[in-house]
């Protein structure tokens, strides 16, 4: 019989620190507005072999995040997302409002939302990746995963400035 | 929690009154089990909200949507990041379920699920979109 997993217990399988880290925050959580319920599949001999799952937390009044992705085991190694939203924002009942976002899936590729930018500034546009830069000196955004999410994060609540940005140009 | 209302499960009012609850807990939220019905099924139910709000028929929202995406003229809000989560796992469905394998676990065989019906899916959900990329 497949073991009880909750979303907790993925995200310390998939990504360990990340659910201690976010509740270090303090804050509150709420109910992801993608994957509320996470999703697994087996392979045929009984493995965990693909997981699909989100948290969501307020830290403050006007900061609330959500982590949201899919992720396929590969071997030993679990890998592969096709899907991911690292989605950083002020509303905690929605996500088209943004400080920034930096979502993959199939149909938008891999892109980033920034405030300020699109027709709508506070929706923050629709920006492909490689015209965006982090921070000098942290990890390519290409390999971005919840801890280096939330290294931004922790850059943009010490100065309410937002961490990544449109290169010069683009 | 959440209850299942009249436009379907993800309906966004729906989504903000879990959000609301204050009691939702992810040490508490046990994982269900993901198959490529249950992710079309929402799929569907998805899509029937955004054409709905688009006014337009499932299979020009589907034409539609990624464009007005890209070209910023519609924000991705959560019923639109949902679509864009379902559609990229109905992708991954229907790919893996046309190569053959390795794939997702083996279901119980049903008109919907053979091989041919998955060749369909693919078919389906590839089609619109031959520029987009899992990679």
């Amino acid at each position: 019989m497949a073991p009880r997993l909750s979303a907790v217990d993925l995200f310390n399988l998939l990504y360990p620190g990340t659910v201690s880290r976010l509740e270090r925050y303090g804050g509150r959580w709420l109910e992801p507005l993608i994957n509320p319920c996470p999703e697994v599949t087996y392979s045929v001999s009984g493995e965990l072999s693909r997981v699909s799952m989100a948290l969501r937390r307020e830290l403050d009044d006007k900061t609330v995040i959500q982590i949201a992705c899919r992720a396929k085991r590969n071997g030993s190694v679990w890998a592969d997302c096709h899907y991911l939203s690292f989605h950083c924002g002020p509303d905690k009942m929605a996500m088209d409002e943004v400080w920034f976002r930096i979502d993959k899936e199939s149909v938008g590729g891999f892109h980033c939302h920034i405030r300020g930018h699109g027709p709508d500034p506070v929706k923050g546009g629709h920006i492909d990746i490689h015209h965006v830069e982090g921070p000098k000196g942290s990890p390519s955004l290409l390999s971005i995963d919840p801890s280096s999410f939330l290294d931004l994060v922790d850059l943009f609540l010490s100065n309410r400035q937002i961490p990544i940005k449109k290169k010069p140009g683009r | 929690m959440k209850t299942e209302g009249a436009e379907g499960k993800f309906d966004k009012n729906l989504v903000v009154e879990g959000s609301k609850a204050m009691d939702y807990n992810p040490h508490e939220i046990i994982a269900c089990e993901e198959s490529e019905q249950t992710i079309t099924s929402e799929l569907e139910n998805v899509e029937r909200i955004l054409a709905s709000r688009f006014t337009m028929p499932v299979s020009r929202l589907r034409r539609e949507l990624p464009r007005l995406l890209r070209s910023e003229q519609v924000a991705e809000d959560e019923t639109i990041s949902r679509w864009l989560f379902l559609f990229t796992a109905a992708m991954e469905w229907a790919e893996e379920s046309a190569r053959g394998g390795p794939g997702p676990p083996e279901e119980e065989p049903s008109a919907d699920l053979s091989v041919e019906g998955s060749q369909e899916a693919a078919a389906l959900f590839l089609c619109p979109f031959r520029n987009a990329s899992l990679n």
